[in-house]
């Protein structure tokens, strides 16, 4: 998970435009500053060609924060 | 205006259209922009600056940007939501231009395309080049 968290880290520092961010398995919307729909879009979008995984319509809505991200993109980076 | 929808697109569909900024577009913008700077309204002062005539406003051929999502790729339920854009070489008032884009992304769980475009001379020179994020609402 660690290695998925390194990669993911300069893609938040660059989508949501802060330098110093540093992310967690916890982190989520709700503790992320400037972490808006917009830059979901974004991150996710950025996510997706980094990893060239693709998320489904609905796919993140029962996410809750960046650990259950990176464990749905391991079952997607698997296949 | 094309209208199509989520379902429609792919990676690699591409729109091509030809476009042209006129002198009385160079006159509006300077009007709606107030960007009365010499290098876009003084031909004497632009040909010392080195280049050819007064050069057009970046963000006015960027509009066909705009165009580009808004009416052709995908058309009718775009919603432009960024761009980066790179203006590589001065576009003067009547150069005939051509403008592409091609789906380079989908995102299915967001509905996001991102659009790799460009604006050519017509002799295939690229002036400008642009990433645009477009969410598709259908």
């Amino acid at each position: 998970m660690n290695e998925i968290l390194d990669r993911l880290q300069p893609i938040f520092r660059e989508v949501l435009e802060n330098d110093d961010l540093v992310i967690t398995e916890m982190s989520s919307a709700k503790n992320i500053e400037n972490w808006d729909s917009l830059a979901h879009i974004n991150l996710v979008s950025v996510i997706e060609q980094e990893f060239k995984i693709r998320f489904a319509l609905g796919e993140l809505e029962t996410l809750n924060n960046v650990g259950d991200m990176i464990e749905l993109m391991k079952k997607k980076m698997k296949r | 205006m094309n209208s199509y929808s989520w379902s429609d697109l792919h990676v690699g569909m591409s729109h091509a259209f030809a476009a042209v900024v006129t002198a009385p577009m160079m006159c509006h913008f300077l009007e709606d922009s107030g960007d009365d700077n010499p290098l876009h309204v003084d031909a004497a002062f632009a040909r010392e600056q080195g280049f050819d005539d007064v050069v057009v406003y970046g963000l006015l051929s960027a509009n066909y940007y705009s165009t580009l999502v808004g009416v052709y790729l995908p058309g009718r339920h775009a919603v432009l939501q960024g761009i980066q854009v790179d203006f590589v070489r001065p576009i003067y008032v009547d150069m005939p231009l051509k403008v592409r884009g091609e789906i380079v992304h989908l995102s299915d769980a967001v509905r996001r395309v991102e659009i790799a475009a460009r604006i050519e001379s017509d002799s295939g020179e690229v002036l400008s080049k642009a990433k645009l994020k477009v969410g598709v609402r259908d």
